[in-house]
């Protein structure tokens, strides 16, 4: 066999962000001495590229051509990253030399890592390249063992190969139904014992959407109260889903239970760079603040982040996304999240607690606690002590489904805030107020709770959006005196 | 350096107090700002810095009493009790003495700079550490000595366990002051020092007027206002109940057998009353029993 000359385009993507560009692999196979080369602004995966596929075409039985290759990514100002370019170089060979029919990879979108034997594997982010596939109406080409993570898409056709040499062979696309999947990393609020009011304040977030502030000691409970957030929110609808799924694609993390509806729910450690709670890198990584996207983040002993990440959150809960600037130009990620935080009262974990002493000075509490800064607790809508249980309720308590029926009035309360336009956490100034629709009577109540509680502007609009979000609860139109009094329990105690 | 108005009294000087010199390590030197003929015999009031408002209120009704008879309120100046006390003296026009740690021209505790500069002007700050010293944590033991020192009788309102309250209390003995205490609950963390002080064999005080007859003092008052009281005129269950002991909403819950949306409720209305506050540690405590008197 002498393949000596031909030319082959191939379509596949890169990401950027959370998008998967289309790039069109352009194969030249001419007379020349023999070389190998790839232009087209790729990064050093894309270069090595060339080694795979040399090796990976001979392991599969077909021949490597003895001529000049050239490889064009088009458009070739766009910089590519990633080792999905393997298959699409690969086969754009493959047909050039005439050992692969072109209309195996015409109306194709090929994205897959080859080994060194000619076998294939998926790579991050093959859901943003089934998007952008079922987008184009081209069939996508990848591992058969991305198949969990693409049939989300729906309308996508696509063919799974495991082997370079299966390229050619035309199977038909499956369609299998998912697995149920279940995330172990989140709670039933049955499960927990005691905690009546913390679970009532958990409620009150789920339905607003709102922030929330653990205090208390260390064993308390708070992380178990945090994990049972994702089960009393509504289910994610299907865009969501998809949105979720995508992120957690990109960043190479199992993106099926995302796309089964299940709320994502992280928990970064307080150990975490700033890169990877916001996202960054190159190519762009998803941050845990984009993970979390439409799910809960959870950030478990507060003043322990550095004031530089927990300054970097500001946006992300102000605008519901993160925008990376890079020199490649700035990539914008969705970071639309309930934010949960757990804190010790003080360095040593124990003021306040009942069994156990404090043995830290008043100096050292307040600086503790002036660690989180005044930017992120101007976030915060619902503050909570939760305390260590006494054992005997721990041990007499039956683990019953209590999530089901508080998701169910979450759900409500949601769709009576969508029903005034928007969620209440977003409400704000004249909207709030006309939301709350206060009578005089409640109105000199409020001065009074801000009188007592010395509550800031902000301070006010808080109390609001709680009772508000209360009210909603009960499915009352205005807010009343009892919803107010009950918002005022959840507020943040200025150091006293 | 020496403040403009300060004073220095050396041991041996006229002006030093006799009642140091009956201690068995009076100070060599008392540097001073204020008044220095307020170094008489008086009433230490004194209790924890992580304090409740039960301490506060303690601390407010007795010193505002002595002082407002005459006797001379002396404390530490630290967070919570002690500050509650000097602001109860100075609040009747009373007499008062801060004996710091640290320099008697250094601010310390911090937030303490705006009731220090007006115990400066209206009573006395002392020390023996020298003019500027900065807050040394051995100084503020030796401190206590003079506090006991200064004073007839120490009363300690509020004492957790272990508690820098006791070495004061240690100090009285020593010197041979009385040692007087009020009595807390016994569930409260907070009041286990107070309460064990009193096992060892200190003077109960639960109301004015049995301070009076420690003191010495004629006249104590019948009227309910030198009383810790609260309006319970309203059968309220949960009031009553946190009267007696702060208590978390969880626990009022499962006490009272009431759901909890309903004792946040309660609870909430009770705050915006002004009677109740929610404490740092989240329990609902009753507010400082703080009246207003006319100037």
């Amino acid at each position: 066999m002498s393949h000596h000359s031909g030319q082959a385009t191939v379509r596949t993507g890169t990401l950027r962000g959370i998008d998967a560009i289309p790039v069109e692999v352009q194969v030249d196979v001419g007379r020349g001495l023999p070389a190998f080369r790839i232009v087209g602004l790729g990064d050093i995966a894309v270069q090595e590229a060339r080694e795979r596929v040399r090796a990976a075409i001979r392991s599969s039985g077909l021949s490597f051509p003895d001529a000049r290759v050239t490889v064009n990514l088009a458009p070739a100002p766009l910089k590519k990253h990633g080792t999905g370019f393997d298959l699409p170089i690969a086969a754009g060979i493959l047909v050039a030399t005439g050992q692969v029919e072109p209309r195996f990879i015409n109306d194709s979108w090929l994205t897959g890592e080859l080994a060194l034997d000619g076998g294939l594997r998926p790579v991050n982010g093959m859901l943003c390249h089934a998007i952008a596939a079922a987008h184009e109406r081209r069939v996508l080409v990848c591992s058969v063992d991305s198949e969990p993570e693409i049939s989300a898409v729906d309308a996508l056709h696509w063919r799974g190969i495991d082997r370079l040499s299966d390229v050619c062979r035309q199977s038909t696309p499956t369609h299998r139904q998912l697995p149920p999947t279940n995330q172990a990393c989140t709670a039933d609020l049955g499960s927990v014992a005691g905690h009546q009011s913390a679970k009532r304040a958990l409620e009150i977030a789920a339905a607003g959407a709102l922030n929330v502030l653990m205090v208390g000691p260390p064993g308390s409970g708070k992380t178990m109260l945090a994990r049972c957030l994702p089960g009393i929110l509504p289910p994610m609808s299907h865009a969501e889903a998809l949105e979720t799924a995508v992120i957690h694609s990109v960043a190479g993390l199992d993106s099926s239970s995302a796309s089964g509806g299940t709320r994502p729910f992280r928990a970064p450690h307080h150990a975490s760079t700033l890169r990877g709670l916001i996202g960054g890198g190159s190519p762009i990584r998803p941050g845990e603040v984009s993970l979390a996207h439409n799910g809960v983040l959870f950030l478990d002993e507060l003043p322990e982040f550095g004031p530089a990440t927990l300054q970097a959150l500001r946006q992300p809960m102000e605008d519901r996304r993160i925008s990376l600037v890079r020199a490649e130009g700035r990539v914008d990620l969705p970071a639309d999240f309930m934010f949960i935080a757990a804190a010790n009262p003080c360095p040593c974990g124990f003021l306040g607690d009942p069994d156990k002493r404090c043995t830290c000075s008043e100096t050292s509490i307040s600086r503790y606690a002036s660690r989180i800064g005044g930017p992120l607790m101007d976030r915060i809508d619902i503050c909570l002590r939760v305390d260590r249980i006494d054992p005997g309720l721990l041990m007499s308590t039956e683990e019953v489904d209590e999530s089901t029926a508080v998701r169910t009035d979450v759900q409500r309360a949601r769709t009576m805030a969508e029903s005034r336009g928007a969620s209440n956490r977003l409400l704000n100034g004249v909207p709030l107020l006309r939301a709350c629709s206060l009578t005089p009577d409640c109105v000199q109540r409020v001065e009074e709770i801000a009188s007592h509680a010395r509550l800031s502007g902000r301070g006010v609009t808080r109390l609001l959006r709680v009772a508000r979000t209360i009210a909603d609860l009960e499915s009352t139109p205005s807010v009343m005196s009892e919803h107010l009094d009950e918002a005022a329990s959840y507020r943040i105690l200025e150091g006293r | 350096m020496r403040p403009p108005d300060g004073w220095e009294i050396d041991k041996g000087d006229p002006r030093y107090p006799e009642t140091l010199l009956t201690t068995p390590d009076p100070p060599k030197r008392i540097y001073g700002l204020g008044n220095p003929n307020l170094l008489t015999p008086g009433l230490a009031v004194i209790g924890a810095r992580k304090s409740t408002p039960y301490g506060r209120s303690c601390a407010h009704l007795f010193a505002g009493w002595a002082a407002s008879r005459g006797v001379v309120i002396v404390s530490g100046a630290a967070v919570g009790c002690d500050q509650a006390a000097h602001r109860a003296a100075l609040e009747v026009d009373g007499a008062t003495v801060a004996v710091l740690g640290c320099g008697a021209d250094v601010d310390y505790p911090r937030d303490a700079t705006q009731l220090l500069d007006v115990i400066r002007a209206r009573g006395a700050v002392i020390s023996e550490q020298p003019w500027g010293s900065t807050p040394r944590r051995w100084a503020f033991s030796r401190r206590n000595r003079i506090i006991a020192g200064l004073s007839h009788s120490v009363l300690v309102v509020e004492a957790s366990l272990p508690s820098g309250t006791f070495s004061t209390a240690d100090h009285a003995l020593e010197a041979d002051r009385e040692v007087l205490v009020v009595p807390g609950s016994i569930l409260s963390p907070e009041c286990r020092g107070s309460n064990r002080l009193l096992v060892q064999g200190a003077t109960p005080i639960t109301d004015v007027s049995e301070l009076a007859a420690v003191l010495g003092l004629l006249g104590a008052p019948e009227d309910a206002e030198h009383t810790v009281s609260h309006d319970l005129s309203r059968r309220d269950a949960i009031m009553t109940a946190l009267v007696a002991n702060p208590m978390r909403p969880d626990d009022l819950a499962r006490e009272f057998a009431l759901d909890i949306v309903t004792v946040a409720r309660r609870l909430g209305e009770l705050e915006r009353d002004g009677k109740v506050i929610r404490l740092r540690d989240g329990r609902y405590s009753p507010v400082e029993n703080k009246r207003r008197r006319p100037h």
